[in-house]
């Protein structure tokens, strides 16, 4: 069984109410309800490891901050970190769910919300490069150390000048030669015409709708519920 | 705008952001701090070359304004808190109006332009101000008093703030030199430049 995806667009007004939920100081006890329901979000996209992943690090940081504060013990900006992560949590599950939605219901997304073109082609070729510097840097430290240069990660460290140099100048050099053919290919397809198509519609479904009522209700409990405390 | 700079904008910032994250953990590393404040000045050290690369390609205005757009989308997509997005979009648009003022060839222009971008990297940080007040609000709740939330939170002070600045300016200036000089070593003698 396949599991139900929800909308891009679903989850980035989600993010933008979880965002609003950050400015508020919240008791544990809705930031807890709020974990509750987004997990719950993940079931549905049949997420298992990340679904239990983040409840397991809500429970980390929620017993790291209490024996702090609690036994006043001074970490300063770790406690105070450990606070924010957790006050930032829902908003890390949701951009995880954005970051997995496939790259086309993304700029189909943007394109229905009238966001400029070029911002569009812009983040849909950062996302494809992204992954492939990876493999880029791979590439070239290899190619440095067959040339016996930079053998180790130390040797990196102690002549960071010519280490930056030469690895920054081949994924210059290489990025700017696959943008050309990313251009060639891309004008191929039509990218600069103004009107465009796609063969699959996204449309929002009862989960959708579903999803942005109970988190809305949700925020809006969470909203009378610290201001009547 | 033409196809051709958008992509190149693209996937110049796609380095961009590389080189933002080596600088975040650079960081920490050298901080031994998890506050991350110095991070924008060391990307500002490390992405000099990709920056002035961008300029010299594309010499079009809305190519460095359109690099802090596509960041500042993708910091919010990434979690970071919203507000973040304004100022670095801001700092884009400024940083690119400065580089046309020299017509995008002058040197002194280019540098302070890619100084003034580089501050628009501070707004991720601002997660850590909204975090302080988290975790201040936090301890009250737990009951602790003024004095004990006073020894442990570092406080924005004029010359913590100052400090933050002055690093983005020399690091920013060094990067941005070494990246003009990488750029007319190599791309400009290759003739892939102007």
């Amino acid at each position: 069984m396949r599991g139900y995806y929800l909308d891009v667009r679903t989850k980035i007004t989600l993010l933008l109410v979880s965002n609003l939920l950050i400015l508020i100081h919240l008791p544990l006890f809705y930031e807890t309800v709020v974990l509750v329901f987004l997990t719950s979000l993940l079931v549905l996209e049949r997420q298992w490891y990340r679904m239990i992943v983040y409840p397991l690090i809500f429970l980390t940081l929620v017993c790291l901050e209490s024996f702090m504060v609690e036994q006043a013990v001074d970490f300063g900006y770790i406690a105070m970190f450990i606070v924010g992560c957790r006050r930032f949590l829902s908003c890390f599950i949701l951009s995880g769910m954005i970051m997995r939605s496939s790259l086309h219901a993304f700029i189909v997304t943007m394109r229905s919300w009238h966001i400029p073109e070029s911002v569009v082609l812009a983040v849909a070729v950062m996302l494809r490069f992204l992954p492939m510097l990876r493999i880029r840097y791979r590439e070239i430290r290899q190619a440095l150390q067959t040339r016996g240069l930079f053998l180790t990660v130390w040797a990196s460290f102690c002549h960071p000048i010519a280490f930056i140099e030469r690895v920054t100048l081949p994924m210059l050099l290489l990025t700017t030669q696959t943008a050309q053919e990313l251009t060639i290919a891309s004008l191929t397809k039509g990218i600069g015409k103004k009107h465009k198509t796609s063969y699959q519609e996204y449309r929002l479904g009862w989960l959708d709708y579903m999803s942005l009522f109970v988190f809305c209700t949700l925020t809006l409990v969470c909203l009378v519920g610290v201001a009547n405390d | 705008m033409k196809p051709k700079i958008i992509i190149l904008t693209g996937s110049y910032t796609s380095l961009y952001f590389l080189f933002l994250c080596v600088g975040t953990l650079l960081s920490v590393l050298i901080e031994h701090s998890p506050n991350m404040k110095y991070a924008p000045a060391f990307t500002a050290l490390l992405a000099g070359s990709v920056y002035m690369l961008l300029i010299a390609k594309t010499k079009t205005f809305g190519a460095l304004t359109l690099m802090s757009a596509v960041l500042s989308l993708f910091f919010f997509l990434s979690g970071h808190f919203v507000l973040s997005v304004v100022p670095s979009l801001l700092c884009g648009l400024l940083a690119d109006g400065i580089a046309r003022l020299g017509r995008y060839n002058s040197r002194i222009y280019n540098l302070l332009s890619y100084i003034v971008f580089s501050f628009g990297n501070l707004s991720p940080i601002t997660m850590m101000w909204v975090m302080r007040e988290a975790y201040i609000q936090q301890l009250i709740e737990r009951g602790k008093d003024a004095a004990y939330i006073e020894s442990v939170m570092v406080d924005l002070t004029l010359g913590n703030v100052s400090s933050l600045l002055a690093s983005i300016v020399i690091l920013g200036f060094i990067g941005g030199g070494f990246g003009q000089y990488l750029v007319g070593k190599h791309f400009v003698k290759a003739g892939m430049v102007d």
